[in-house]
Formats: structure tokens, C-alpha cells, sequence
């Protein structure tokens, strides 16, 4: 008994699943330590070259070996298995391994179908616009490969056709089209949970840029030149002038000279809260993941969302880190006054600064508080200072040393708004005067045309609260004083250097319209949570729809989008009747097909009639007159058109 | 294949001496019906018909059969490859006694030419028939012979032994009207073949049927077949089908799709038919384009499968 020689896949269909391999793993191989990139793609193009060279596949303890190997490679790279890298590492790493026993149609399957999970592990990492629409891409090229492989499978042993390439790259696109559809059904009425089952884990990877938990010279200057988004906020009602959009993050309370960082008291909740007053803001905001745990709100939240909390500062902050695009709703009154009384524990830490740093700003301040005892007063003098003398606000700043303020107040004077913050909070603390920095975000673009306020990271902002008897923690931004288009026009215009080489006002403008149609993901997509799937079902005439009402829904609308979809693709292409004989004879293929006699499209009246003779015994002569009759007055003569009365009449009488 | 819903309305009395003709082919040359219906197809649309099969399964006998019926002359050529294009067409000789060149006709004036293992000859030969075929006369020394009408070729060809062969061009195939083959009979035919007497003295005794003026008239009705919209539109749909398929280099050629439409005709005559059904487009149709169509060598698929795959593709209007 001879082995039967195991036939190889054609190289098309094993080239086609290499590609849609490489496609969907790409965005994961650039975010790979670079050797195991390389050997992933040393794998796949092997197995190209092994379809083209009939190579055969390596024995059996070498591709343990080297699976193991890769394996070993992905805890040494990665320091384990565990998180969103490591484990689609490990996955692109094991069909990599795959490649090497890639020789059947099953595995080319197998390989084709993972891509599709490959694909959808990219949303860990992020969910913006333009990722889609390049997984969309790969996504079809999986389609293609698995469509190719089943096309290969189901045609064994002869190929039908020249090409496999040429004949299935044409119904891919149909394909996808046909599931539209059905993903839309499932995708507005597939129950979702209030909280979800599992979350993204609260791990800092891929070092988004941000504002972070600390601030030294430089840091925010950093986010000058990233123009993705931090937030958008849609406002119901009044906005607040320019001059007051200050979105409030991260509160700092210590300074070591260089950095300024958070305290205990940041975390502590607020034991005061906020009441609305005359004024309030209401807004909703859709904050873009920052893998941080604030929240950015203007001054001071007087409602905010469930799963927030507000510190003893009032800066908000969630439960769980932002990894997602996260919404919420905030209303904040402008006019609460901060903390009229300041315990002395806390005027102490307000005011503490390194004895040994900064000597001749420590001097300074303390010649100008002899001058001006009033704080206002003194305060006005440091801006007005600030203002008149050659200060500059640029980006072009030099590293600085230990004594930071010293050197930017006397010898630069050249800085962001990080430099003059820090500088006016260690003159006000040496002044004796409690001082704190607050961090966040100023300004943002308006849409006019979309209602919707988008905040850059290059919005990101510095600024210091004072705390004045009476009036509690008093806002006051020197950058404003040095460069008020600053806070008026944004950072942008205040800094007439481009951010960087493309800084175009036509990009700027492309950038802007760009976000609006991400706003619209985000809204429409992204946002499509528990809530709003209750809201858009309900508007539907659902009233207000339980889990079990929406899983019925889904199932419901699963098998109406199916079977539309399934008529529109099986529709017969049938041209519509010629003449009243065909009408009758499609009538009675209509009777016949009831009965399980279909007759097919590329079968003869007379083939057909054999057929029914052989299922009908009965109504066999019967049928073979209606033939006989049928085939003469559709492809006979004209002068058989007398036969026509008869054959309506036999028609109507005909039940098979 | 039986068709009892389609033989019955004769067209005139010819198409029953037609028919009577065929069943006479038929005694002889026994289980092969569709066979002998298409070498009648191919002579009634005015072609030639080209059988690819090994030796012994009754092409002569066949050809021979059909000669005697249709009451015209007959000659065998057997191709050689040390034949020239004289042996086929003839020659002029000098007749001293009357001082002038007499031609004497060589095998191909006859009314049913067959002619053996084709593939033998040189192309040289080959061409010297191909081309009495097309023009249905002879130039011999300056001078046109007429053949004789109706002038029907059967050339058969060997497929499986090629070793001192020159097998038909491409171009030349297209002058066949028709290709088939005969194939074995069935356990049971051959066993009457085994009793029955011998071929020969059956062919002896066959009387013929028609005449050459007869059957010239029954050409003539076979081009007016009625051929109506749906079947008008399945010929061009198979057409098409030729073109489009992914694994044929050249798809069928208008003449072609002329050349389906005439033997479907004559085929639906051959069935006692004064219009033309999908069935004879479709009977016909693996005959006049297995040959026709030639299959690119990667698609591993050959010319009679591509058919198959074009007729199974292609809705009957």
C-alpha cells in the first residue's frame, strides 16, 4: 500500500493567508521589540518561499524546538505572559510558529480565521478613526484569504480556473457588503451591561503622552507640539468666555526646588462641597484615554459623574484608570469660594519650600513683601513685573539646574507656562503667602458647525492658586500676564514658532474637520454604552426596554437583517416573463418547487420534465403534454400560438 | 436520448426519410445514436465532422454506413505520411492519342470522403483536403474541378498514439463543423455486434435512402429552423460563457457561434423538429466547442471540462 502523497495548497492561497497574517499582526510587530519582529517576519517569508519552492515543512522536534524558543523569547522580552502586549505578542508569536506547519488547507484555515481575532486584539490598544479604517483593510484581506482557502477546498481535486487570485477577489467586497447588515443589527442591539464584565487592565504602556502626576521645567512645553485630542466637551447652555476655560487637573503641593508634585491632602476627599450658585456651566465631556485616573472639569464640580470622586483640592478623579473613551457629565459653579478658612497644618504645607534652593529668588520676594505688605497688592507687583520687564514666553528654554526659579527669573527669563507658574508659586510661598499649582488644560478649538469644544494636549496649562483670606483659593495665571493671547487665542498663536515641520494653516484646518467626524465615532460608536442603547431603543417605541426586551430585540433583528439580506443575495436572476406561456410555465415551476421540484436555472423544459416524471408517475403524461405545449409556444413558430388556450387551460387544471 | 415530447410533428416527407436514413445508420453501427445524429448534424449544417478515436470502434463502418444511406458515392483515404497533396486531389496526365492533358480524379471527388488517421499525413497533404474542404473545389494545374455536392468529409484521428504524427493545428481544427468520438458500446451491443452477421454483409445489403438532390434540399430546410428568442439568447449566453471562463485562452469566435446556431438547427431536423429547442443547443454545443477552445495548460483542466463547466454556468432563457 502505497502512501498517498499529501498534495500541497496552491502557493496563491498560502501567499494570501501570509499576507492577511502580516496585515493584521503589523500594528503589533511596530510596537514589538525588534528581534521578534524580525523573526516573525523571517517565518512568514519563508513559507512563501517554501509554496514557491515546493520546500517541504522542517521535521517535526525542529518546529518544537523552535515554538519553544519563541516562546522562551516572549517571557524574555516581555518579563512573562501576563497584559495586552505580552499576550498578543505571545499570539503573534505562536501563529508565526504556525507558519512552519502551515501544509494543509485546515491550517491555511485556521491561520485565516485567527487573523480576524488578531485584528480585533487592536482595539486594546486604541480606538481611533484612523486605526479602523486601516483594520478594515487587513480585514478584508483575511476575507480574501479564507474566502480563497474555502475556494481551494471545495473545487479539490481539479481547479476550475486558472487564477484562484482572479476569481475570488471579486465577491470579497460583496461579501463584507452582504454582513453590513447584520453587524449593524447586532451591533445596536446586542445587550450591553451598565458595567462592563471585564476592563482594560491599569497598566501604563504605551507612554501616552499627557499631563502626568508631577511637574518639573519642560514638562508641559513637551505637549506643545502633540495635536491629538485630550477631550472634547459639549456644552447645554452658556459657555464660559476663553478667558475662564480652565480645565482643572492634577494639584501640586510640594516643591523640591526642581519638581513639583502631589501631596497626601490630593487625595483626600473634599470635605466641603461645592452648591450650585447663579452661575453654573453644564457640559458633557468625552474624555480620550490617558491611562491616568483624573478627570478634567472647570472650577468647581458641583455635580459629577457616579464612579468620580472629588479630592480636598476639587480636582476630579475616577475609580478606575481612563484606558477607554470614557463620557461624562459635569456641572460646575464658577463662583464657589475655596476654603475661606485655611487650617494652619495646611498654610504650612502651602508655604514650605527648600531652604537651600533659589537663594536670590528667596531674597527677592523677601525685599518685595517689606515693600508691599498687602498680598493683592504684592501679587499685582510680580505680575506687573512679569509683564514690563523682558520676559518671554517661548519654547526655547535650557535644561535647568537645582536652582530653577533662580536661574529662569534672573538669567533666562525665557520659559512655557510651567517656568513662570513655578517661578510666581515659590516668590508667593517665600512671600508667605500660601501657594499651590494646578495643572490642566486651558482654552480649546470651538466648532462651530459640530457645537463641540475640542482640547488639544497642546492646550495643556499651568497655572497657580493663591489662598487670600476671605476669598479662599484665588486663580492666578502669570502666563497671562506675560502673554495674554495665551489664554485669549491659545498657544498657537502665542508661540509664532510651528509646532512642528507640517504647521500649515490648511492642516490645521484638515486636522479640525478631521475631529469632528472622530467626534462622530466617538459619539455614535465609542459612546454607544448601556445608556444609550436604553435611549435609542426606547425612541424606537420600545418604552423602556429590559435586558431580556433588548436580547429578544437583537435575535429578532439578527434573523429580519438575515433573511432581507439572504432575498436581495438569492433573488432569482431570472428575467421577468416574456410572453403570457412563460408566465403560466413559471407558475407551475412555482406549484412544482412547493412540492421539492425545483427546477434549476440552467435545466431544459425537457430535462426538467424527465425529472418530474420520474418523482410524479401519476402526472407524468400530464406533465410531458404541458412540455410539449410549453416548448412549442416559447421556442416554436408563431403558428403554434393557437396551442395557447389549451395550455392555460391544462396550467390552471395542473396540481401536482 | 428519448424525447417524446419533441419527435412528432414531420416537417415534410423528407425529414421522414431523414429519419429512416439515421435509424438505417443506426442498425449498423450499434449504441451509438448520438453519435450517428451528430455526423448527420454535421453533414445537414454543411460541415465536417471529425472523429478522435482509436482504432477499431466503427468510423469506417460508420462512414461507410452513412455513404451507402445517403445514396451518394464514397471513397477512403487512408493518410500515410509519405502522401502528397496529388494522391488526395489527383493528377493531370498527357493523353498522346488525343494531344491533350486528361485529370484523373483522385479519392477526394466523392460525396462522403473519409478520411483515416488525418494526422498521418504531412501538413502539406493535410492542407490539400482542408482546403477542398472549405472551398468544396479543386485547383489542379491551373484548372477548378467542382466537387461533387453534397461534399462531407469524416477524417478521423488517433489521440493516443502520436509518435510520427503532425496533429492538427488550432486553426485547422476550426474547419471540422463538429468533433466527437464513439467510444466503446455497451456490454449488451457488443454482444449482439458478436452475434449478429458480419458488418460487411449488413453494409452489402443496406439500400440507399435518399440522393444527393434530396438530401441537398434537406440542407437547405435545416438552415430554416425556426431558431427563436430564448434559444437566440442561450447560444449567445454560451458563447459568452467561452469568453468569460477564466481557464480558455480565446473564447469562441462569432463564426463560431454561427456554426453552434446551424447545427442546433440541424439537429432539431435530425429530430423531426421545424424549431430548435435548448436541448439541441445543448446536445451540439460539447461537439462543436471541446475542440474549438483551447485551455490554458496551469488551469490542469481540459477543453471538454470547460465545456461542461459553460453548459452547468449558463441559465436555459
Amino acid at each position: 500500500m502505497v502512501k498517498p502523497v499529501q498534495a500541497h495548497p496552491p502557493a496563491e492561497a498560502v501567499a494570501w493567508t501570509v499576507l492577511a497574517f502580516l496585515a493584521a499582526a503589523l500594528p503589533h510587530l511596530l510596537a514589538m521589540p525588534g528581534w521578534l519582529m524580525l523573526v516573525i517576519l523571517v517565518l512568514a517569508i519563508w513559507r512563501v518561499g517554501a509554496a514557491w519552492q515546493n520546500w517541504q515543512p522542517p521535521p517535526a522536534w525542529l518546529r518544537l524546538g523552535i515554538t519553544l524558543a519563541l516562546l522562551g523569547l516572549v517571557v524574555i522580552f516581555y518579563g512573562g505572559l501576563w497584559g495586552r502586549r505580552a499576550a498578543t505578542g505571545l499570539l503573534c508569536m505562536m501563529l508565526a510558529a504556525k507558519m512552519m506547519e502551515m501544509f494543509r488547507l485546515r491550517d491555511l484555515r485556521l491561520v485565516a480565521s485567527m487573523c480576524f481575532f488578531l485584528i480585533a486584539t487592536q482595539f486594546l490598544f486604541s480606538e481611533r478613526l484612523v486605526y479602523l479604517a486601516y483594520l478594515a483593510g487587513a480585514f478584508w484581506v483575511a476575507t480574501a484569504a479564507l474566502l480563497l482557502i474555502q475556494r481551494v477546498d471545495s473545487a479539490q481535486p481539479k481547479p476550475a480556473s486558472a487564477s484562484w487570485t482572479r476569481s475570488t477577489l471579486r465577491p470579497v467586497t460583496l461579501l463584507i457588503v452582504a454582513a453590513v447588515p447584520l453587524a449593524l443589527a447586532l451591533f445596536v442591539t446586542f445587550p450591553r451591561l451598565a458595567q462592563p464584565l471585564w476592563g482594560l487592565p491599569d497598566e501604563v504602556m504605551d507612554g501616552r503622552t499627557g499631563l502626568s502626576d508631577s511637574m518639573s521645567p519642560g514638562s508641559i512645553a513637551n505637549l506643545y507640539a502633540d495635536e491629538s485630542a485630550a477631550f472634547r466637551v459639549e456644552f447645554d447652555g452658556p459657555m464660559p468666555p476663553p478667558a475662564e476655560r480652565y480645565w482643572r487637573g492634577p494639584v501640586f503641593w510640594n516643591f523640591d526646588g526642581h519638581t513639583w508634585s502631589r501631596s497626601f491632602f490630593s487625595t483626600s476627599p473634599a470635605t466641603v462641597m461645592p452648591e450650585a450658585g447663579t452661575r453654573s456651566w453644564d457640559y458633557r465631556v468625552q474624555l480620550e484615554p490617558h491611562e491616568q485616573r483624573w478627570l478634567f472639569s472647570l472650577d468647581y464640580p458641583v455635580e459629577y459623574p457616579r464612579g468620580a470622586r472629588v479630592t480636598a483640592d476639587y480636582q476630579m478623579i475616577s475609580r478606575r484608570a481612563i484606558t477607554t473613551l470614557t463620557q461624562y457629565e459635569v456641572s460646575s459653579n464658577p463662583d464657589f469660594i475655596d476654603t475661606p478658612d485655611l487650617p494652619q497644618t495646611l498654610h504650612n504645607l502651602a508655604t514650605r519650600l527648600p531652604d537651600d534652593r533659589n537663594p536670590r529668588t528667596l531674597a527677592l520676594a523677601a525685599e518685595w513683601r517689606e515693600r508691599y505688605p498687602d498680598d493683592q497688592q504684592l501679587i499685582d507687583a510680580i505680575l506687573r513685573w512679569f509683564n514690563e520687564e523682558a520676559f518671554f514666553y517661548s519654547l526655547e528654554t535650557s535644561p535647568m539646574g537645582r536652582n530653577s526659579v533662580d536661574e529662569f527669573l534672573f538669567d533666562l527669563r525665557t520659559g512655557y507656562c510651567e517656568h513662570y507658574a513655578s517661578a510666581f508659586a515659590v516668590m508667593m510661598r517665600a512671600a508667605g503667602v500660601p501657594a499651590r499649582i494646578v495643572t490642566g488644560y486651558q482654552g480649546g478649538w470651538w466648532s462651530t458647525t459640530a457645537r463641540y469644544l475640542l482640547v488639544r494636549q497642546s492646550d495643556a496649562h499651568a497655572w497657580v492658586e493663591v489662598w487670600l483670606p476671605e476669598q479662599g483659593w484665588t486663580r492666578v495665571d502669570p502666563t497671562a500676564a506675560v502673554s495674554p493671547s495665551r489664554i485669549r487665542e491659545g498657544s498657537r498663536v502665542a508661540i509664532d514658532q510651528p509646532r512642528h515641520l507640517l504647521d500649515w494653516d490648511w492642516v490645521q484646518d484638515l486636522r479640525n474637520r478631521y475631529d469632528r467626524v472622530q467626534h462622530l465615532w466617538n459619539n455614535w460608536v465609542l459612546g454607544f454604552d448601556a445608556s444609550r442603547q436604553r435611549q435609542f431603543l426606547g425612541g424606537l417605541g420600545l418604552g423602556e426596554p429590559g435586558l431580556m426586551m433588548i436580547g429578544l430585540t437583537m435575535v429578532l433583528s439578527a434573523m429580519l437583517v438575515v433573511g432581507l439580506v439572504a432575498l436581495l443575495l438569492l433573488r432569482r436572476p431570472r428575467a421577468r416573463p416574456r410572453s403570457q406561456a412563460e408566465r403560466l410555465w413559471q407558475q407551475l415551476l412555482a406549484r412544482l418547487r412547493r412540492r421539492g421540484l425545483a427546477c434549476s436555472p440552467t435545466e431544459t423544459p425537457l430535462e426538467f420534465s424527465q425529472r418530474v416524471s420520474h418523482a410524479l408517475p401519476n402526472q407524468s403524461g400530464e406533465f410531458d403534454r404541458l412540455t410539449w405545449l410549453y416548448c412549442r409556444l416559447h421556442y416554436g413558430t408563431g403558428q403554434h400560438q393557437d396551442l395557447l388556450p389549451e395550455f392555460t387551460r391544462r396550467v390552471e387544471a395542473f396540481k401536482p | 436520448m428519448s424525447k417524446p415530447a419533441a419527435r412528432n410533428a414531420p416537417v415534410s416527407e423528407l425529414t421522414d426519410e431523414l429519419a429512416a436514413a439515421v435509424a438505417a445508420v443506426n442498425e449498423v453501427i450499434l449504441d451509438k445514436a448520438e453519435a450517428v445524429d451528430l455526423a448527420f448534424c454535421a453533414l445537414l449544417a454543411g460541415g465536417h465532422l471529425l472523429i478522435e478515436d482509436l482504432p477499431g470502434v466503427g468510423k469506417t463502418t460508420m462512414a461507410h454506413a452513412m455513404a451507402i444511406a445517403l445514396g451518394g458515392s464514397w471513397q477512403r483515404i487512408q493518410f500515410t505520411s509519405d502522401m502528397l497533396p496529388a494522391d488526395i486531389t489527383g493528377v493531370s496526365v498527357y493523353r498522346r492519342d488525343e494531344e491533350q492533358f486528361e485529370f484523373h480524379h483522385g479519392p477526394v471527388f466523392a460525396n462522403v470522403v473519409l478520411a483515416d488517421e488525418i494526422n498521418r499525413a504531412t501538413p502539406r497533404t493535410q492542407s490539400a483536403l482542408l482546403e477542398a474542404m472549405a472551398e468544396g473545389q479543386v485547383t489542379v494545374d491551373g484548372k477548378t474541378h467542382a466537387l461533387p455536392a453534397p461534399f462531407f468529409v469524416i477524417a478521423t484521428q488517433n489521440p493516443t498514439d502520436l509518435v510520427g504524427t503532425y496533429p492538427l493545428p488550432d486553426s485547422q481544427l476550426d474547419r471540422f463543423l463538429l468533433r466527437t468520438r464513439l467510444g466503446y458500446p455497451s456490454a449488451e451491443e457488443e454482444r449482439q455486434l458478436l452475434i449478429q452477421r458480419d458488418r460487411r454483409d449488413l453494409l452489402a445489403e443496406m439500400k440507399p435512402i435518399l440522393d444527393p438532390a434530396r438530401l441537398a434540399e434537406l440542407i437547405a430546410i435545416a438552415r430554416n429552423v425556426h431558431l427563436s428568442e430564448p434559444v437566440l439568447d442561450y447560444i449567445q449566453a454560451l458563447v459568452e460563457g467561452s469568453r468569460n471562463h477564466a481557464a480558455v485562452v480565446n473564447g469562441l469566435s462569432p463564426r463560431a457561434a454561427l456554426a453552434l446556431a446551424q447545427s442546433a438547427r440541424a439537429h432539431a431536423l435530425i429530430q423531426g423538429q421545424d424549431f430548435c429547442l435548448p436541448d439541441n443547443v445543448r446536445t451540439v454545443f460539447p461537439a462543436l466547442a471541446g475542440h474549438r477552445l483551447q485551455t490554458l495548460p496551469e488551469s490542469g483542466i481540459g477543453g471538454d471540462a470547460v465545456v461542461q463547466e459553460i453548459i452547468d454556468a449558463t441559465a436555459v432563457a
